[in-house]
């Protein structure tokens, strides 16, 4: 590699040291005020925009009770991280990032807002808990701005 | 059995950062056309742990850049297509403490430095491991 070269080395935010993100969306089949969790689909979190989702973590903190229960965990980018995936046990389980698209290889971009829906199968679980964890990184180039 | 639990900011939490170079198509057109551009410093006394390229807007049909960090085995990210939104490549890098600054450095391809449109984030996931609290880099 050639030693000379020029550089944007205090440009576009380049110098910046940049904080790791993560977003931790936690599902609990007990709930405040004595509900409990359904079965079914629900939106468990967002991240911003322009951001490289770099990991995705399956954390059952708590085994859940019932028969056969499973968890499946997309994204509104029609992105599949976990699929049934057993929760009867305590576990970590990271996925595997498989893109959308043949071409495109983990860590995953994301241009705009992404919404991350669990779909659960309790199994008349009485109790239980799991956490998804997101580590992503801020790709933003204009200080104090996010991307929505 | 001694211990080095308080010494050397061995009871210090770290957080991981990142640096995040961003790096468009009008960046390296005209006066900063070269076969080799400096894009980020990487603080001393850092571990790396993974390095990536992601391409946030697409570059001319074509474009491709090699990447690399000096100091480090030259270009372990190579022919990186940029003419694709959302491509993306990674290098974990274990074990890699660096006891100077680096510089991460790009090489892009003709068609990468003639495209005047195009955007690219180079990434390099660390954590600094300084032995002093509140002291960066010395």
């Amino acid at each position: 590699m050639a030693t000379n070269h020029t550089d944007i080395l205090t440009q576009n935010k380049n110098h910046a040291k940049r904080d790791l993100s993560s977003g931790t969306f936690t599902m609990s089949v007990e709930l405040p005020a004595g509900q409990t969790l359904a079965d079914g689909a629900h939106l468990v979190g967002k991240i911003e925009g322009n951001v490289a989702i770099t990991r995705v973590v399956l954390l059952v903190r708590e085994g859940f009770n019932g028969t056969t229960p499973t968890v499946t965990l997309a994204d509104n980018k029609t992105r599949t991280y976990f699929t049934t995936a057993d929760i009867s046990a305590s576990a970590i389980v990271e996925s595997a990032l498989t893109a959308h698209a043949a071409t495109r290889l983990p860590p995953l971009y994301e241009s705009t807002e992404t919404e991350f829906t669990a779909t659960i199968v309790g199994g008349s679980s009485t109790s239980g808990e799991l956490t998804f964890l997101v580590d992503y990184v801020q790709l933003d180039t204009v200080v104090g701005k996010h991307t929505a | 059995m001694a211990d080095y639990l308080r010494q050397l900011g061995n009871d210090e939490k770290r957080c991981p950062s990142a640096v995040v170079a961003t790096v468009a198509g009008a960046d390296i057109v005209g006066p900063l056309a070269t076969t080799d551009l400096a894009v980020a410093t990487i603080p001393a006394n850092s571990a790396l742990g993974r390095v990536y390229v992601v391409v946030t807007e697409a570059f001319a049909a074509g474009s491709t850049l090699d990447f690399g960090v000096t100091g480090l085995p030259t270009n372990f990210l190579t022919g990186l297509d940029l003419a694709t939104v959302g491509a993306s490549r990674s290098q974990v890098l274990h074990g890699s403490v660096n006891p100077a600054d680096l510089l991460a450095i790009i090489t892009p391809n003709a068609n990468a430095i003639a495209s005047t449109v195009g955007e690219v984030k180079l990434v390099i996931e660390l954590t600094e491991t300084n032995l002093k609290a509140g002291m960066y880099t010395a």
